[in-house]
């Protein structure tokens, strides 16, 4: 002890110490300190990696979603739409039914309307008829004085009415 | 001024084989070094976590970032299993320098400590030649341009880890060898100009006091990052090169 080494010196052992000491030194760091670190930050890589296909995982699922959801929306507009023209259709059929029924009944109406005036005109001219001739048969009787065959009397009135009648309409 | 002398390492005892090995302070200053960081690392990366959450944590993966940017940048990724050796460089040379801020003798004063290293680095950058152009295209390499050339080849080869290892030795003694000049200056100084005060005052070095913190700041702080910081450059610089296979082949 006591004694110093010349300011320049070598020395084989302190050299070889040196170089064991810088090696031990790089394994001491590899382990203690690159291992542990380089091991969390792979860790928080791994977890950002994570999050990121996550967030890319629900942005797709979101995509699809909307795409679903607007691809519904555009049904249910057809489907309503199909349903409004379905329901026009049957409307237009039903009114067209409606208005079929009330042409035909009024059409009947109209022919029991005509058929009655028809009969009441028969009524009528068989009325006059009888009128008619009851009437000329008082006048002949005034006229003529005598009871004249009523029978043959009444069928010369009638077939002279017949063809009165025959030949212009009423 | 008298009395200056700038001396190696103190030797604490020899151990009585191969002719006696001095255990000198550089040796025992070393081993505090490596303990230190050993500690520090163990602190630092204490409860790592995924989330950060200490100032600890933040700091050694900085430590880690900035070393593996460094051998990136300088070395290409092929090189990242580097790292930890670049940073074991860079903490041992900064460290040892640094320890001189505690009175301590800074292993990297020692020229057989940054010759270790520097020794080290010429075999890596030897073998990763070797590697790059096979042996006979290592050997070949020695006479380019041409033949007349070899001896100032192998001179530049066998300079380079000279040249580092004098380098950083230098920066490191250099600045030893001016604070022990400073110091005795400024103890004549004191004496010269406050000598005249009586009693004790007068011999005490006032001068001793300021001036050389400031020197201090230069030569450890400064000096012993910067030689730490160049030599792992360097190191990465030479080895990236020597790794590269010569374009002619």
């Amino acid at each position: 002890m006591g004694d110093n080494l010349e300011l320049i010196s070598l020395n084989i052992w302190h050299i070889i110490a040196t170089i064991a000491n810088l090696l031990i030194l790089f394994f001491i760091l590899k382990k203690f300190l690159w291992k542990p670190v380089k091991k969390v930050m792979a860790e928080r890589q791994g977890q950002v990696d994570e999050i990121y296909k996550n967030a890319e995982e629900s942005a797709a699922i979101a995509e699809r979603d909307k795409q679903l959801y607007a691809e519904k929306l555009n049904n249910a507009q057809a489907e309503a739409e199909n349903i409004i023209k379905t329901a026009a259709v049957r409307a237009d059929r039903i009114s067209d039914g409606i208005i079929a029924d009330a042409k035909e009944k009024a059409d009947q109406t109209l022919k029991k309307a005509e058929s009655d005036i028809e009969l009441e005109k028969k009524k009528a001219m068989n009325d006059l008829k009888n009128e008619i001739s009851g009437i000329s048969m008082e006048i002949a009787k005034n006229v003529v004085g005598r009871e004249i065959n009523e029978k043959d009397h009444k069928d010369l009135i009638d077939s002279f009415i017949e063809n009165i009648g025959s030949g212009e309409s009423l | 001024m008298d009395n200056i002398s700038i001396q190696g390492a103190k030797i604490y005892f020899e151990i009585p084989i191969f002719g006696g090995i001095p255990i000198t302070e550089t040796q025992v200053n070393s081993l505090i070094v490596i303990a230190v960081i050993f500690v520090l690392c163990l602190v630092l990366t204490r409860g790592l976590k995924v989330k950060p959450t200490s100032k600890r944590q933040l700091v050694a993966e900085w430590i880690v970032e900035k070393v593996e940017g460094l051998v990136k940048d300088n070395m290409g990724s092929k090189f990242e299993g580097f790292a930890p050796f670049v940073a074991a460089l860079i903490g041992l040379s900064a460290f040892s320098s640094l320890s001189a801020l505690f009175g301590m003798y800074p292993p990297t004063a020692d020229l057989n400590t940054v010759a270790g290293w520097a020794l080290l680095v010429f075999v890596m950058i030897t073998y990763y030649k070797i590697k790059a152009n096979g042996f006979g295209g290592y050997l070949k390499g020695y006479t380019k341009p041409f033949a007349l050339f070899t001896p100032f080849n192998i001179l530049s080869e066998l300079g380079t880890p000279v040249s580092m290892a004098f380098r950083h030795f230098g920066n490191i003694v250099s600045g030893t060898v001016i604070s022990a000049l400073v110091y005795s200056a400024l103890a004549a100084l004191s004496t010269a100009v406050l000598g005249w005060l009586p009693g004790v005052l007068g011999k005490i070095p006032f001068l001793q006091v300021g001036i050389p913190a400031v020197l201090s700041i230069y030569f450890d702080v400064f000096t012993s990052c910067m030689q730490a910081f160049i030599f792992a450059m360097l190191t990465m610089l030479y080895i990236a090169s020597a790794a590269q296979p010569d374009e002619e082949g």
